[in-house]
């Protein structure tokens, strides 16, 4: 899993699940904050279809993080306004790129929290497959 | 009756926030958010997307506190925008990374990927169902076997439909890649005219979904405009994605719903016929006439608007104007904001005292000269 895989799997992941194992990791690992954590405004930007061309859609609210720890830094944004989870995800990428002891359990998370979101992704389709219509020629 | 300005009132105004405040509040069922969320979703797509902001929390909090007005609610959304700070800007996302969960064109039977009804209310009849006012039992959702699907789910199952048209060479090819122009962003900066698209399609998807049916079915009836065919009406999740701060690569941080139209008008049928009579014949180009397309994005699931939006967005792109309204984009982007509309209209019934007390003299003084004049 890349640096932008594990963010986008923190992003998916529960909050609270994610916050309790940053918990575990920072009783062995020390980081300073150094951006946020903040909430603010990401505007969310759609490419037009027949032109290609770019333009502001909406805003979503997204909360942003980033630590550091000796040389290694971890960042992390996640929709919504929970800071306690950006905060998180944060240190988790900063204890990834510093091969802390507890990366096999974080990576362990990450794949299973990619699987959930992938299980509640199918469930939606599940819901509205068979609205799919099948076509019948009458002659 | 005096005609003269006054002050005071303060008690009354403490006292009539005090009711509105006892209004939201003060119930044996108090409204809880996620009821909100659950169970009116349409509204509150409605208003996060009126209010410019995708955030379902707040979004519900601006309904429950308005009382379910939709513009007083999008005005709050809109209020709160402006107390958080900008972080950024995602990459623009396309329609073809959508992860589809509706999908039906009115202008082809068989497209790739076939129809999806999805979850839609245009084949109930419209009756009412008494059985809601209890508590009903659950209405098992038709699910089908979840081990057995297809590649399904996938947004390159879901082909465009005008791509179909650009192969036909029916539709002009789009550029290889995303224009580098930076949007205008009616955010940041005040309208001016003649706007840009990109500032006219974010004006339009901020846009008042009752305006914009309006002037969309005013066009359709004639009064200007330009309408065509849907060759596909979309709902879905949409990819948010940003870049990395560190690696510098893409990154999807979630998903936003939200209900696309792509509007194809032109070919043959062309020449249009205005409410006066005349004809457009902006898309009849020579021997080979070709379609162009039209679109409309909303927040979450707002199909009469997106199809409205793609109506005035076709209206406006116009080169040729009929000089109808529609097609006036001042008109148009003027008059289909919720809060600047709401704004004016309703301002009338704050005090005016003081302007209608100088009209008042105005008018008495006009009686005196006439009747100065007519006694000599």
């Amino acid at each position: 899993m890349n640096r932008e895989q594990r963010l986008e799997a923190m992003a998916a992941a529960d909050a609270a699940a994610i916050v309790a194992l940053a918990d575990d990791v920072l009783e062995t690992f020390e980081v300073e904050v150094t951006r946020g954590p903040t909430v603010g405004l990401l505007m969310v930007r759609v490419e037009e279809p027949a032109d290609r061309l770019p333009f502001n859609f909406t805003e979503v609210t997204v909360a942003e993080a980033e630590v550091a720890a000796g040389e290694h830094r971890g960042y992390a944004m996640v929709m919504g306004k929970s800071m306690e989870h950006a905060l998180a995800a944060a240190v988790l990428d900063a204890a990834v790129a510093a091969e802390h002891p507890l990366c096999d359990r974080i990576d362990a998370f990450l794949d299973e929290a990619v699987r959930a979101d992938e299980r509640r992704w199918a469930q939606r389709w599940a819901e509205v497959a068979r609205t799919r219509v099948q076509f019948e020629d009458v002659t | 009756m005096g005609y003269s300005s006054v002050r005071g009132g303060m008690d009354a105004i403490e006292h009539a926030e005090t009711l509105i405040a006892a209004q939201v509040t003060d119930s044996d069922h108090p409204v809880a958010l996620p009821q909100v969320t659950d169970h009116v979703e349409l509204l509150l797509d409605q208003v996060m997307g009126e209010g410019g902001v995708y955030d379902l929390d707040l979004g519900a909090l601006a309904v429950k506190q308005a009382e379910g007005d939709p513009i007083e609610a999008g005005f709050l959304l809109r209020a709160y925008r402006t107390t958080l700070p900008r972080v950024g800007y995602s990459f623009p996302s396309s329609g073809r990374q959508m992860r589809i969960l509706r999908r039906v064109s009115s202008a082809f039977r068989d497209i790739p990927g076939g129809q999806v009804l999805g979850r839609t209310r245009d084949y109930t009849q419209r009756l009412l169902d008494f059985t809601l006012r209890d508590t009903p039992p659950k209405t098992p959702a038709p699910i089908g076997d979840i081990d057995a699907l297809p590649s399904g789910a996938a947004p390159e199952e879901f082909p465009l439909v005008i791509d179909t048209l650009r192969a036909d060479g029916l539709m002009h090819e789009a550029p290889r890649r995303t224009s580098d122009d930076e949007p205008f962003d009616v955010t940041r900066e005040p309208l001016r005219f003649p706007s840009t698209r990109a500032a006219r399609l974010q004006v339009l998807a901020r846009g008042e979904t009752g305006a914009m049916l309006s002037l969309a079915y005013a066009g359709m009836r004639g009064y200007g405009g330009a309408h065509g065919y849907i060759a596909e009406l979309r709902y879905g999740d949409l990819p948010v994605q940003i870049s990395h701060p560190i690696t510098g690569g893409p990154v999807r941080i979630g998903w936003v719903p939200v209900t696309e139209c792509y509007q194809v008008v032109g070919g043959d049928e062309g020449a249009q016929h205005t409410h006066d009579g005349t004809e457009d014949h902006e898309h009849v180009q020579g021997e080979n006439p070709e379609y162009v397309v039209s679109y409309g994005i909303v927040v979450g699931r707002n199909e009469r608007k997106a199809i409205s939006m793609s109506i005035l967005d076709g209206s406006l792109k116009k080169a040729t104007k009929s000089g109808a309204a529609i097609e006036d984009e001042e008109y148009v982007m003027y008059h289909i904001d919720s809060i600047e509309a709401m704004g004016f209209v309703e301002h009338l019934k704050l005090p005016h005292y003081v302007d209608f007390v100088a009209s008042v003299q105005r008018t008495s003084k006009v009686r005196e000269l006439v009747a100065a004049a007519r006694r000599g």
